[in-house]
């Protein structure tokens, strides 16, 4: 029973923003480390194929997903906090996506020591990205707080 | 999410070598002869970054390694001073090849680049501060 609430379909989504945007913070801090290496060009994580798997995982669980409970399971609950078949959800974020890549086709300037630094672009990124995990942070942190209201069964 | 901190310690540990090297350079920039006494030009020493590529970076973030190397290839200066007791037979002395505008330029890229390493930890810090914030 708590498994199901803690894995609940929005948990498990937050979940995966907040991995994806501390990888990624890794990976951008990695780009500024080498601001001055030549040769080296700036390295990205998979952020569209994350964005389009999020997608789909919000997709699949606005579905309605009453078939996937058994009759005698019929949950009180509301539907958020339904067991949507967390495993499948977790299957929709591969390994893959979590893998910092060197996208061939990059914007921006290529100086003379072949370095494409752009600290602007990074420190944007960065504060975009801090952002988002702070988001997936803090809703995860109210969801857990409404869960502790309703095992204590009082608001405060 | 600490290995991003590890990352960004790589870089500020690469500009603390390079601003090193500069400050040798630049105490060194008039020095005539070597450890022994004898009369030979100080070579400027330059800093060599590379990307950490090993298995781990592969498809994470890459820090940066730096190697202090020395510059062979530019010519030492050379200036008319037959009085100098380091003099040629010509009466030319051979100062180092060390040019201060290009240390100052590269000092303040330096410079520039250690503070960027240290917002990107502010900012790494601030992340694992809120993930802490979840354990109550």
């Amino acid at each position: 029973m708590l498994s199901g609430l803690l894995g609940s379909t929005n948990t498990t989504l937050l979940k995966q923003v907040a991995r994806f945007t501390e990888r990624r913070q890794e990976v951008l801090a990695g780009n500024i480390a080498n601001i001055d290496t030549p040769g080296y060009r700036l390295r990205e994580m998979p952020t569209a194929a994350f964005q389009t798997a999020l997608q789909r995982a919000v997709a699949q669980s606005q579905a309605p997903h009453q078939a996937a409970l058994s009759p005698g399971l019929q949950s009180p609950l509301s539907p958020g906090l339904g067991m949507a078949e967390p495993p499948k959800l977790e299957d929709l974020f591969p390994d893959t996506l979590f893998k910092a890549v060197t996208p061939s086709e990059q914007p921006g300037l290529t100086f003379n020591d072949a370095n494409n630094r752009s600290v602007e672009h990074q420190f944007l990124e960065m504060t975009k990205n801090s952002l988002r995990q702070q988001f997936a942070i803090q809703v995860l942190q109210g969801q857990y707080d409404q869960l502790q209201t309703a095992i204590s069964e009082r608001v405060g | 999410m600490f290995r991003t901190l590890d990352v960004s310690a790589s870089g500020l540990a690469a500009q603390r070598v390079r601003i090193d090297t500069i400050a040798g350079n630049i105490a060194h920039s008039h020095t005539t002869q070597d450890e022994q006494g004898n009369p030979s030009p100080f070579q400027r020493r330059l800093v060599v970054l590379e990307a950490q590529t090993d298995q781990v970076s592969a498809a994470r973030g890459v820090g940066v390694t730096a190697k202090v190397e020395v510059d062979t290839q530019t010519p030492p200066r050379k200036v008319l001073d037959p009085g100098h007791p380091h003099a040629d037979a010509d009466g030319y002395v051979s100062y180092p090849n060390v040019n201060a505008i290009t240390e100052f330029v590269n000092a303040m890229e330096a410079s520039r680049a250690y503070e960027a390493n240290i917002s990107t930890m502010q900012v790494t810090r601030d992340m694992i501060e809120n993930t802490f914030r979840l354990l109550g």
